[in-house]
């Protein structure tokens, strides 16, 4: 063999290792390898899924839902920590008008994008109001089906968050 | 240790034909803009000041977070720029490999930025690890190439390469599998103490599960849904074997590709599970299988009798072309004739004379219809593989009347043309 050959099934080899090790690492670390060892183990950064390939690999009996209301008429009752908004109307508005970005091939509206934004409340405020900026707040509805299989006429429907825009904070409350 | 240094080389280190890469190369550009670019098309919802925006501090570093959310926003609009150009220019394979790693960076600068519409599946990590390993040679720029053009070399397509990047993006596909169904009936996984099928049959309107034809009719069906889990974790489980297995790979192809396209019929799960997963399976097929099977049709074409395209072999930009032409011409279909060296055009063709040749290209089709000029080069596009994509500019409405002019003007400027055309095509 050719020594350029013979560094070039090197080098090739090499990398080979090196990809299958940190390949099978990153798959089995978060489910298998840690607690096994019962350490956090460090990560191969900017490349592999951090938990692993867990394509649907637990589905519940329970399911949740996000729905986000436009609301008019606003205005504050009780104070400090017990202060809730009122309000005379409110509109259901479309997940797909909030974000915009459509995917080929799927929905990913329907694929639960909206519960990646909600648990961040100010930032998801701020960018209602950019969206929707002739409501005077919003109001974030968790609905949970606590068995969609044995009771699905159940649903527990509560407020998440309610949030006002900064122009009716403004002028509004007066 | 000599058996074992064999199959290390077998699986590896053995050189192969790189044409699957190159078509793989097509497949894996497209699902990469599928999925970054309707990102691009609400910039203000989604990289500037306004933009909901999450950074993923579990997979990239921090210092890389900081540095690239304080872009301005001329710095993003050229990661745009840099994302259009170097994506079109790997899909149609012009300098395959930087395009290829560009694209990628470009592609990681807007997941670092914004981490919600891009790092939010699983599906890019499965793309990510893909890109990487493309972006490690320029294997798949070697057919269905801009780049293979330029080379010149007429029998591009069945370059033999190393195969290691090919046999891991094989075991990628393979090993994903395997993983996804192992965490389904281990770890928190609850495919086999459950029933996940049926949950997800039940999802109300607002779910992932599509309305499909027979939604209705397994909804109520927990036993079948339960039997019908159980069979995909067994399928995911074997895919591996199957696909390693010489006598059960094609249908183990057939049935990931089935899976795959159903996934997408029944769940609003991300299309490159179909776009990227389908492709992927279908580089096991042997590369040498792919080569004897073009080889067959290469000589079944010559002995059936290929199709003449006449030129004049003493214009240089013609030569070129017609190179060029030779290298797209895959299954061999085209016999270019140089009507200086040929006694008798009139044997192609009755009306063909060496006046008539002496000013443009012809073309004769099976039927014996002549074809000169532009609609020669339009109707040779049916012909050669890689210029199928072309059709769709030479019948765009219009083209009737504007490609002739387009070919004049060529034909009028084929001699300062020539100097632009790289010299390996002479």
């Amino acid at each position: 063999m050719f020594p350029s050959k013979l560094i070039k099934n090197s080098c090739i080899s090499a990398f080979v290792i090196c990809w299958l090790l940190a390949y099978h690492y990153m798959s089995l670390k978060q489910f298998y390898l840690e607690p096994l060892l019962k350490k956090p183990l460090p990560r191969v950064p900017m490349l592999f899924p951090p938990a692993g390939w867990i394509m649907f690999y637990r589905v519940d009996d329970q399911f949740g839902e996000i729905q986000v209301y436009g609301i008019e008429g606003a205005k504050l009752i009780g104070r400090g920590r017990d202060m809730t908004v009122n309000y005379s109307a409110k509109h259901l508005i479309d997940q797909h008008e909030i974000f915009r970005t459509r995917t080929v091939l799927f929905d990913n509206i329907k694929r639960g994008l909206i519960h990646g934004a909600v648990a961040r409340q100010k930032q998801f405020c701020n960018f209602l109001e950019y969206r929707f900026p002739f409501y005077d707040g919003f109001e974030i509805r968790y609905i949970h089906y606590p068995s969609m299989t044995k009771s699905p006429e159940k649903r527990i429907d509560r407020v998440a968050y309610q949030c006002l825009s900064k122009g009716f904070i403004k002028d509004g409350i007066r | 240790m000599e058996s074992v240094k064999n199959i290390w080389n077998r699986l590896f280190l053995i050189e192969r034909a790189s044409i699957s890469l190159s078509l793989f190369r097509i497949a894996i550009a497209l699902t990469t803009i599928f999925y970054v670019a309707p990102t691009l098309c609400h910039m203000e919802d989604n990289y500037f000041s306004h933009a909901f925006r999450t950074v993923d501090p579990s997979f990239f570093p921090l210092g890389l977070i900081e540095l690239v959310q304080k872009s301005p926003q001329w710095v993003v609009y050229l990661f745009v720029w840099i994302f259009a150009v170097s994506s079109f220019s790997f899909l149609i394979g012009f300098l395959s490999q930087i395009s290829c790693i560009v694209m990628v960076a470009s592609a990681y600068y807007f997941h670092t930025l914004n981490s919600f519409h891009l790092g939010s599946t699983l599906s890019w990590d499965i793309l990510l690890v893909a890109l990487f390993l493309m972006c490690l040679t320029a294997y798949h720029g070697d057919y269905f190439s801009i780049d293979c053009l330029l080379k010149g070399r007429e029998e591009a397509y069945k370059r033999r390469r190393p195969f290691f990047i090919q046999r891991l993006l094989q075991l990628h596909v393979g090993f994903m599998y395997l993983y996804t169904s192992l965490y389904k009936f281990t770890a928190e996984g609850n495919w086999l103490s459950d029933n996940p099928l049926y949950y997800v049959l039940n999802y109300p309107p607002a779910g992932v599960t599509k309305a499909f034809l027979l939604r209705d009719f397994m909804m109520d069906k927990p036993e079948l849904c339960y039997i019908l889990g159980v069979m995909i974790v067994v399928i995911e489980f074997l895919m591996l074997p199957l696909l390693v297995w010489r006598k059960t790979r094609v249908s183990a192809i057939y049935l990931g590709s089935l899976f795959q396209f159903t996934l997408l019929l029944t769940l609003d799960v991300p299309a490159i599970l179909f776009l990227l997963f389908v492709p992927l399976l279908f580089l096991w097929i042997d590369p040498e299988h792919v080569i004897a099977w073009i080889e067959q049709k290469r000589t079944f074409n010559r002995s059936a009798g290929q199709l003449p395209l006449i030129f004049d072999g003493q214009c240089g930009f013609c030569r070129k072309s017609l190179r060029i032409i030779k290298i797209m011409d895959l299954y061999d279909i085209v016999k270019p004739i140089d009507f200086r060296t040929c006694d008798d055009l009139s044997r192609f063709h009755r009306d063909l004379t060496p006046e008539l040749a002496s000013q443009r290209v012809y073309f004769i089709e099976p039927n014996g219809v002549l074809f000169g000029g532009f609609h020669a080069f339009r109707r040779l596009c049916f012909y050669l593989p890689m210029a199928y994509p072309l059709l769709l500019i030479m019948y765009f409405p219009g083209m009737g009347i504007l490609g002739p002019l387009v070919y004049t003007w060529i034909a009028r400027s084929r001699k300062l043309l020539n100097k632009y055309l790289p010299n390996a095509l002479n």
